[in-house]
């Protein structure tokens, strides 16, 4: 069971239905066993890529290549790829243990191979006595894992996964994030992953591409595509970003630039990129900015930091972080997000403040 | 509902009271004669069970009872045959074609089964359009007496019965989940299996109900034997008539009632069962 995964390679790969571009030519290569997810809003594609490696919506143009061999041509029935459906896709006509041996049963395996093969399987997602249930006597998430299993049990080398935890509520979710990835150690496939979900596919993923309007914006780790967006749709996608406009550069030195901002002069890094344009912003992750009452912040300037005054618009707790709006003169509101919190960030809407973060976390990227 | 507070009156007890009419009105127009016709076939001429011993006493009214059956069986298969196919089309298409599909369905049931038995017998007489067409084809020499007719009632009854077989189907395909399909092509099913393996079986409930109502409607079918069959492929419930309004003999038009009425609930009883229990799993999913 514990087979390697495959390689994937799609080469100019495109969809088009009439004048619609479902998707745009793309290139795409997943290493052997990569746990690997699309995000991006809805209507960008991540579908049509995922049923053109599946075979449901052939491409117009490209090749599919599956260890080399190009599968284009083929019928989702030859190509021996695994594949979880956001609705589960269970047969209601059958038991829980008929689901996981229908592939089985259809590769015409010996009856004691597809019990001990079915046995195993539900061993492996923990429900070890479903086997002689209906699909519809199992919870969501049970559902979950049975459909993992039957798209497993037959020792697909790539796994294609479809907003599968797109149903569950938000605690279960996490829970099955858990068990997907566990499931996908244990079985060894390599995965296409299709979310929604930015948190879902940053925390699962090895690697993310963020899709638009049926073409791949970025590709990378999930830390990259948080540190190094290429543009602002890429960071307000991964992540939450401020973002402040540039209306000129006033200078460089070594890789720091200093830019004129509506708020007052920044520093950041420009990592290459020319300002003098107007078609750049600076983004600021909420995560990286520290926040003090202002009378309380003179004499902890540090060097070299970024600095802005202004007020607190609104203060929100949720689990496991505080999050302030903070109204800063010429800008759109700054946000500010903490995980843990002293005496003195407590603060209150009305309180001014001091915001502060390095340069090094300012990143100067594309304006949309 | 502010009408309930004013006269004091619950919602449900008025809708029990509103239930009263209906009632009655079946008790007293439905379940009273066939009570009464159950009891004249064991009173009518005498106390007893003459009349049952002459329906299963061999000679015509057994035959006749057969040929009702046989019938039946026969319309519900070839309508199965013909309306799963239309059925599958149907479910598949969306939008306005499928609106288009379902009209010309719908439409056939709004003309009368008169008009279309007739219409049949346009088609099947000695000069009609099937004899003209044989004979331009240089198939047969002279006509042939289609009417009345075993071919004529069993034609006649599947076009009539068609739309009874689709509409339950339909219902029941409409509902397959089309992921479940491309579920099964992924896991290595061709097209043709996966229809097989989990098509197929999903339809089924649509062609046991359609199965069902269309064998229980055919084996009290009137008109369509009457206008086609006539004495050469005479149906149940035209021999009743024909026991009860021109010879008369209440009893025995009664005793044969009794019977279709028994097969009737019978076969339904066995749809019932068959349905529960295989729908165990899946019947309380949809
Ligand atoms: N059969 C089709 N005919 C015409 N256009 C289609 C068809 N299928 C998809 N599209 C279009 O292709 C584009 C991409 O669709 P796709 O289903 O891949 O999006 P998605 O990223 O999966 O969205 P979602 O997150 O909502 O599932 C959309 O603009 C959609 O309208
Ligand atoms: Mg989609």
């Amino acid at each position: 069971m514990t087979e390697q995964g495959a390689e994937l390679k799609l080469s100019g790969v495109e969809k088009r239905y009439g004048k619609v571009e479902a998707l745009r030519p793309t290139d795409l290569e997943l290493e052997r066993g990569e746990f690997f997810s699309l995000i991006g809003p809805s209507g960008s594609g991540k579908t049509t890529l995922l049923g053109a490696v599946a075979g449901f919506t052939p491409p117009t143009r490209g090749r599919i290549e599956v260890d080399g061999v190009d599968m284009a041509a083929l019928p989702p029935y030859k190509r021996e790829i695994g594949m979880v459906f956001q609705n589960y896709a269970l047969f209601p006509h059958l038991t829980v243990f008929e689901n996981i041996a229908f592939p089985l049963r259809l590769r015409k395996l010996p009856e004691s191979e597809i019990r001990s093969r079915v046995m195993q399987m539900l061993e492996t997602v923990r429900l070890p006595d479903v086997g002689g249930r209906m699909p519809t006597q199992l919870s969501g998430g049970q559902q979950q894992r049975i459909a993992l299993a039957r798209a497993a049990v037959y020792g697909p080398r790539i796994l294609l996964m479809d907003e599968p935890l797109g149903a569950l509520d938000k605690n279960l979710r996490e829970e099955m994030q858990f068990e997907i990835k566990e499931f996908h150690a244990k079985v060894g496939a390599t995965v296409l992953y299709v979310t929604h979900d930015q948190d879902e596919a940053a925390a699962m993923s090895d690697r993310i591409a963020i899709m638009r309007q049926g073409g791949i914006v970025q590709l990378g780790t999930p830390r990259e595509l948080y540190e190094h967006p290429l543009n602002e749709f890429a960071a307000c996608f991964l992540g939450n970003a401020n973002l402040l406009e540039v209306v000129r550069e006033t200078g460089r030195s070594g890789d720091y630039v200093e830019v004129e901002t509506p708020a007052g002069p920044v520093r950041a890094i420009h990592e290459g990129k020319d300002a003098s344009i107007g078609n750049q912003v600076l983004c600021v992750r909420p995560e990286s900015i520290s926040i003090e009452p202002e009378d309380a912040a003179i004499g902890s300037v540090s060097t070299g930091a970024n600095r802005l005054s202004g007020r607190i618009a609104d203060a929100t707790f949720t689990a496991g972080s505080f999050r302030y709006v903070v109204d800063v003169e010429g800008t759109t509101p700054i946000a500010v997000r903490l995980t843990s919190i002293r005496q003195s960030e407590m603060l209150k809407p009305g309180d001014r403040v001091a915001l502060q973060w390095t340069a090094d976390a300012t990143l100067m990227i594309p304006k949309e | 509902m502010a009408s309930d507070k004013s006269t004091g009156w619950t919602a449900t007890a008025f809708y029990r009271w509103l239930l009263v009419a209906p009632l009655a009105f079946v008790g007293l127009f439905f379940l009273w004669p066939i009570l009464n016709v159950i009891l004249r076939s064991f009173t009518d001429p005498s106390l007893g069970v003459v009349n049952y011993e002459r329906v299963f006493g061999g000679g015509p009214y057994l035959k006749v009872l057969w040929i009702t059956v046989e019938t039946a069986g026969i319309v519900t298969i070839l309508c199965a045959l013909i309306a799963y196919p239309v059925a599958y089309v149907i479910s598949r298409v969306r939008g306005s074609m499928m609106s288009l599909m379902m009209a010309f369905v719908v439409v056939s049931l709004w003309t009368s089964v008169v008009i279309r038995s007739y219409a049949w017998m346009v088609v099947f007489q000695r000069k009609g359009v099937l004899n003209q067409f044989l004979i331009a084809a240089d198939i047969v020499e002279r006509p042939i007496s289609f009417l009345p007719g075993t071919l004529a009632v069993n034609v006649g009854m599947v076009h009539i019965m068609l739309p009874f077989m689709l509409l339950p189907m339909l219902a029941t395909m409409r509902t397959i989940d089309r992921t479940l399909i491309a579920a099964a092509e992924v896991m290595g099913a061709n097209p043709f299996v996966a229809f097989r393996k989990v098509f197929f079986p999903l339809s089924l409930p649509g062609l046991g109900a359609g199965a069902a109502l269309v064998f229980m409607m055919s084996l009290g079918f009137f008109i369509t034997p009457a206008l086609l069959g006539g004495p050469r492929h005479m149906m149940a419930a035209v021999l009743i008539e024909q026991q009860a309004n021109r010879l008369l003999d209440w009893g025995l038009a009664s005793a044969l009632s009794t019977v279709l009425l028994l097969l009737t609930t019978s076969i339904y009883l066995v749809y019932l069962r068959v349905m529960k229990s295989a729908g165990g799993g899946f019947a309380h999913g949809r």
